[in-house]
């Protein structure tokens, strides 16, 4: 393997090999039960609460726009109390977690790579290891913990916001017969859509805490190297949400089948 | 005890640490001189294993710290305090809270009430009393020094590290920091390793002086001993006379 030294492909897969290696570092931790309570329920504010302006106008804009997209096509083949059917089956499984996925990445990702990078430059880590204390333990475990609580509650928030604003615009807006598309979206969307998303929501919070704090603890030196930690942990958080929704939804196709 | 046996460090082709062998017993203290950018603090971020060496060991207490991971390393830094160059105050917690860190991290539990005391204590061996609830962006420089002192001390460690305490500071507050380490070290009985390239400094706080050069320990005696030195290296050092070589126009 050492003709891949020094090539894109040998950092990408040492940066893969060192993500792995602390998401391994951060479960060990986690079940020492060892978890800074104060510090967990710090990280679910600011990742939960602080994004829910981010998460409201998503989830509403996407359900709105969704909803009279559908619409306008289906109009043309007299299916128009089939819309909030579609809306509902797309917000649940894909467009909700992957929409506020992607957002929660550019809020919640930046930040941790800033905070955790800037500690870095400023030896505030090593000043955590020399105080005995394992950083992984102390800011990993508890931002990791807290992404993946709190973006599945995002999602659920994001999927009803989304739904209920395209049901406004269908039935006030476009005039759809408000009781046939309730009952055609309650028909077609079924509980399984609903735990693909928030499957799918409950890893995405994972791959944005760990590539945010992944990033912040190796960042290089300086205002540039916090700047460029930044910018990549959102960028490689974005581009690995969406192509893990890929073969997520593949591989969950695949189990309900399975199981069902 | 601290040992390190042909410690050597590069990083990419700058080799920084060439087989420095020193030894430190327990009690001593240490300061380290040598020039800007000659390795003195990487070969302090290696006593406390902050650095991994590209080879040979680094021994505390006997026991070989190299090989360990970071976990076994928590049990080996329990018995470090260390005072960085730029404080390292976590800038999100204010003075208490930072100073009470290691007391709240610590296996043995602290009441609130034992908490507070002793961070009251340590900010008053440091000369900081009641700055509890300021934040360390309100701080100057030698406060902020100060506080990490407060911070390393509070748990009272076996050995103190300091990462050139004076840096930065003016004489007053160079004069003041300095008669603090002596304080420490003689109160806590620790052993102190202090990393400067202050001379006043170096001739106060340590009972012995290394200066490094050359990527490697190259005297190492008495205060008394090092400032009568005749050596030219070692003369010109404390003189601080610049080689004319070396002057760029």
């Amino acid at each position: 393997m050492k003709f891949l030294a020094g090539t894109w492909v040998g950092d990408w897969l040492t940066g893969l090999g060192r993500i792995a290696a602390l998401a391994r570092e951060a479960f060990a931790s986690f079940l020492t039960l060892k978890v800074a309570w104060r510090d967990l329920l710090f990280q679910i504010y600011f990742i939960g609460i602080k994004s829910q302006s981010v998460v409201i106008i998503t989830g509403g804009f996407t359900g709105m726009v969704l909803g009279a997209q559908t619409y306008f096509q289906f109009h043309k083949i007299k299916m128009d109390t089939a819309t909030l059917a579609v809306v509902g089956v797309s917000m649940c499984s894909e467009l909700g977690p992957v929409l506020t996925a992607l957002m929660v990445a550019g809020r919640v990702g930046a930040a941790i790579a800033a905070e955790i990078g800037t500690m870095r430059v400023t030896e505030q880590i090593d000043a955590l290891r020399t105080l005995a204390t394992h950083p992984v333990d102390y800011l990993v475990v508890p931002r990791l913990l807290a992404s993946t609580i709190a973006l599945p509650l995002l999602t659920i928030e994001s999927i009803s916001i989304g739904i209920g604003a395209s049901y406004l615009v269908g039935v006030y807006l476009l005039g759809i017969d408000p009781v046939y598309s309730w009952s055609n979206m309650l028909k077609y969307t079924g509980n399984i859509d609903l735990a693909f998303g928030l499957i799918k929501a409950f890893v995405y919070g994972g791959i944005i805490a760990l590539i945010g704090c992944y990033k912040g603890m190796s960042c290089g030196v300086g205002a540039q190297g916090v700047g460029r930690a930044t910018t990549e942990a959102v960028v490689y958080s974005s581009i690995t949400i969406l192509i893990t929704n890929f073969f997520l939804t593949l591989a969950l196709q695949r189990v309900a089948v399975m199981v069902l | 005890m601290i040992e390190t046996r042909q410690l050597t460090k590069s990083f990419g082709s700058q080799k920084v640490l060439d087989g420095v062998n020193l030894r430190i017993e327990n009690g001593q203290s240490v300061a380290i001189i040598g020039r800007s950018g000659g390795g003195k603090s990487v070969l302090l971020k290696h006593l406390i294993a902050l650095l991994q060496p590209d080879s040979g060991d680094v021994l505390i207490d006997g026991e070989s710290i190299v090989r360990m991971n970071e976990r076994q390393l928590l049990r080996i830094r329990e018995k470090f305090g260390m005072v960085f160059q730029g404080a390292a105050l976590f800038d999100s917690m204010s003075v208490a809270e930072n100073v009470a860190f290691p007391l709240v991290r610590k296996k043995k539990k602290y009441t609130p009430g034992e908490i507070e005391k002793r961070v009251a204590q340590a900010l008053e061996v440091v000369d900081l009393p009641g700055t509890q609830k300021k934040n360390p962006a309100e701080l100057s420089g030698g406060m902020r020094k100060r506080v990490g002192l407060a911070r390393a001390i509070v748990y009272e460690p076996q050995i103190l590290l300091y990462d050139e305490p004076t840096t930065g500071l003016d004489p007053i507050m160079s004069d003041s920091i300095d008669k603090l380490i002596i304080r420490v070290r003689d109160h806590f009985k620790v052993t102190s390793v202090v990393v400067t390239h202050d001379m006043r400094s170096a001739r106060r706080v340590g009972n012995r002086v290394l200066m490094l050069h050359e990527k490697k320990i190259y005297a190492n005696a008495p205060p008394e001993e090092f400032f009568a030195s005749q050596d030219p290296v070692v003369r010109q050092f404390i003189d601080g006379v610049a080689d004319p070589q070396e002057i760029l126009f």
